[in-house]
């Protein structure tokens, strides 16, 4: 899977503090909350990413990117590859400016997920898994014109993403790490830059789980590692591969990955609901558990609590004590 | 009878002890209601509900000789946590009377901040054995029927007014009235035009009912939002009420529920029933607001065990 020689030049804070301004009236500035659980390895935070509508940090990428384009060019629609989270964004987006949206989603997709897409009045094409995957390659997809929102390459969205780090500063200027769930890398390669920019010392994370965590095995390898793939109830993040050009970016900016068990990431969505009254997705409650391994080591950390979109009979049983 | 000036040196004597909670733009509940809808979290305050301002306010009152002797408290449900809470950190005993059947959850909570527990078998149980504390000279807080507490909890109006400047609505909801006592002097010693609206639940209307006779009217709580249930309001809550409020809206239990499913599934919180009724009046309340005004429901609290919420939903369908 090649990446056809893309890359991606390092965002700048401008990009950045643009984003801010075209985002501001669209998206929510969350709250960034102490995590309610005493004796724990270091001062943790949590920035509360799932309380943004659609229950996901993804609305911000979509958001900008849909704002940088005009009007006129808007005319044709939007469309993105996803069954999930930036799916629900950028039909979201689009209902709101009065754009035609299409998803295109893995056949497999949960028809739960499909469903919360259509009601934001998407349209949905399904496809077999390989072809889908391949768009977020190509960036193409036959007989689709409209503008393409790739769910993390892409400069607009990281640079909508970077926005949670601004917010983080300012409110938390002490901040000595940030921990930030890695599934294409949008998230934290757009937090992780402004970070760098603005607070080179801080110390940055990314979190995956075990079930599939190919940027801990790039790090370890040097390079691009393809993993094994095993499908959990962790489905927001989990790839087998860390797209070659988010991994330029990634390896510069972050300082490395914690991965989680399964059971490490029930225990705190557990816990954010139970401590919190929070409703956290797996790949939402990951950095939480890696912070709790104490692997950020000391100080104040910062996990950006990416979204709440977990089925509720999968959280009913995590919070019955099981895993689902 | 509480002034603005007695919210505003609560937050200072407070401030230390207590969390500022987020005031939340809710896009979701905005288009929901057709208004710009701001949630006040309370939920993320510690202990999981807003008594802490009030406990926190009162118990610093004690002179040395009072904390040497430590607190009587009785309660079902928030005030318990808050009056624990608060022993906690100030290092003053607290000895706390709960009914025999309150929640598990409740009940733990309170221990693990290191109060001391007394059950009784009913409500009316717990007022008695709290008059005989009296009796024998013994301290005993009061859960909302106290100045102190009223002006604790009006901090979070001050916030408001800070958080959400273009505020033009407030809904909150009603127990004994020590929130909504404290609330409406705030707001409206600041800016008298924001109207204040009360919420109760059916079988918690204690207020409801007293503003109809014009007197304190004693009821048997029987609704679902336990923390509504106080058996009367207080006297200066009736006043301040009468005074303040543009009407209580109550709400049946069902439609307290449906709207905690809706903040627990579109915003992702967990809010009890005491608070989510909130909501369920705002829904009812939709044509008084519209899209120019700005309207904070006050999310009281967030400690309802899952177990209950999944049975408040089977319920309640």
């Amino acid at each position: 899977m090649g990446s056809q020689g893309l890359s991606h030049a390092p965002l700048l804070l401008d990009d950045v503090y643009g984003a801010r301004e075209r985002i501001a009236g669209t998206v929510s500035r969350t709250p960034l909350l102490r995590f309610n659980v005493d004796e724990t390895p270091a001062r943790i935070f949590l920035k509360l990413e799932n309380l943004q509508p659609i229950g996901s940090f993804k609305l911000r990428g979509a958001t900008n990117a849909m704002a940088l384009v005009d009007r006129r060019d808007l005319a044709n629609g939007v469309w993105t590859a996803s069954a999930g989270n930036m799916a629900q964004a950028l039909a979201w987006v689009a209902r709101r400016l009065n754009v035609p949206c299409t998803v295109v989603v893995p056949d497999h997709a949960p028809a739960v997920k499909l469903e919360a897409i259509r009601r934001l009045g998407a349209g949905i094409t399904p496809v077999p898994f390989a072809q889908w995957v391949e768009i977020f390659r190509t960036r193409t997809f036959a007989g689709l014109s409209g503008l393409f929102v790739h769910p993390f390459s892409d400069r607009a969205v990281m640079a909508g993403n970077g926005t949670i780090a601004l917010e983080i500063l300012e409110e938390l200027p002490d901040v000595d790490a940030v921990v930030i769930p890695y599934g294409g890398g949008g998230l934290a390669c757009g937090i992780a830059s402004v970070l760098r920019g603005l607070k080179p010392s801080i110390r940055i994370y990314a979190a995956e789980v075990e079930t599939a965590a190919p940027l801990a095995a790039s790090l370890a390898a040097g390079r691009p590692t393809e993993v094994r793939y095993t499908p959990s109830f962790v489905d927001g993040i989990g790839a087998p591969v860390v797209f070659p050009e988010m991994w330029e970016l990634a390896c510069q900016l972050l300082d490395g990955s914690i991965v989680v068990s399964l059971r490490d990431v029930a225990e705190a969505i557990r816990l954010l609901v139970e401590r919190n009254r929070i409703v956290a997705e797996g790949a939402g409650a990951a950095p939480v558990g890696a912070a709790l391994t104490g692997s950020t080591e000391g100080g104040t950390v910062v996990c950006i609590v990416s979204g709440g979109n977990i089925d509720p009979d999968k959280l009913a049983k995590i919070l019955g004590g099981h895993l689902p | 009878m509480i002034r603005l000036e007695d919210v505003q040196e609560a937050r200072l004597k407070i401030g230390p002890f207590v969390s500022r909670t987020p005031t939340f733009t809710s896009r979701t509940l905005s288009e929901q209601l057709g208004t710009h809808a701001y949630l006040k979290l309370e939920m993320f305050q510690k202990t999981g509900s807003f008594k802490p301002r009030g406990a926190f306010n009162r118990m610093l009152r004690l002179t040395d000789a009072d904390k040497r002797q430590g607190v009587v408290a009785w309660s079902g449900g928030n005030f318990a946590q808050g009056v624990a809470y608060a022993g906690q950190q100030l290092v003053i005993r607290t000895h706390i009377i709960m009914p025999e059947y309150t929640p598990k959850n409740y009940l733990e909570a309170t221990q693990g901040y290191g109060a001391e527990i007394e059950l009784v078998p009913s409500a009316q149980a717990m007022l008695d054995e709290a008059e005989e504390y009296r009796r024998r000279g013994r301290i005993v807080l009061h859960p909302f029927d106290d100045p102190f507490m009223m002006a604790g909890n009006g901090t979070i109006g001050l916030e408001l007014m800070e958080e959400v400047p273009q505020l033009t609505d407030v809904i909150v909801s009603i127990g004994g009235g020590g929130l909504m006592s404290g609330i409406a002097t705030a707001i409206k010693g600041l800016k008298p035009a924001v109207r204040i609206w009360g919420v109760e639940t059916e079988g918690a209307d204690a207020m409801a009912q007293s503003l109809q006779a014009q007197r304190i009217v004693h009821i048997t709580p029987t609704s679902i939002a336990r923390t509504l249930g106080a058996p009367y309001v207080a006297q200066d809550a009736l006043t301040l009420a009468q005074r303040y409020l543009e009407g209580v809206t109550v709400v049946p239990d069902r439609e307290a529920v449906k709207a905690l499913q809706v903040i627990l599934e579109r915003v992702k919180i967990l809010a009890e029933p005491a608070a989510s009724c909130t909501l369920a009046a705002a829904e009812r309340l939709r044509d008084h607001f519209g899209r120019d005004r700005h309207v904070v429901l006050v999310l009281c609290g967030g400690n309802i065990s899952v177990d209950d919420v999944c049975s408040f939903v089977r319920d309640h369908p």
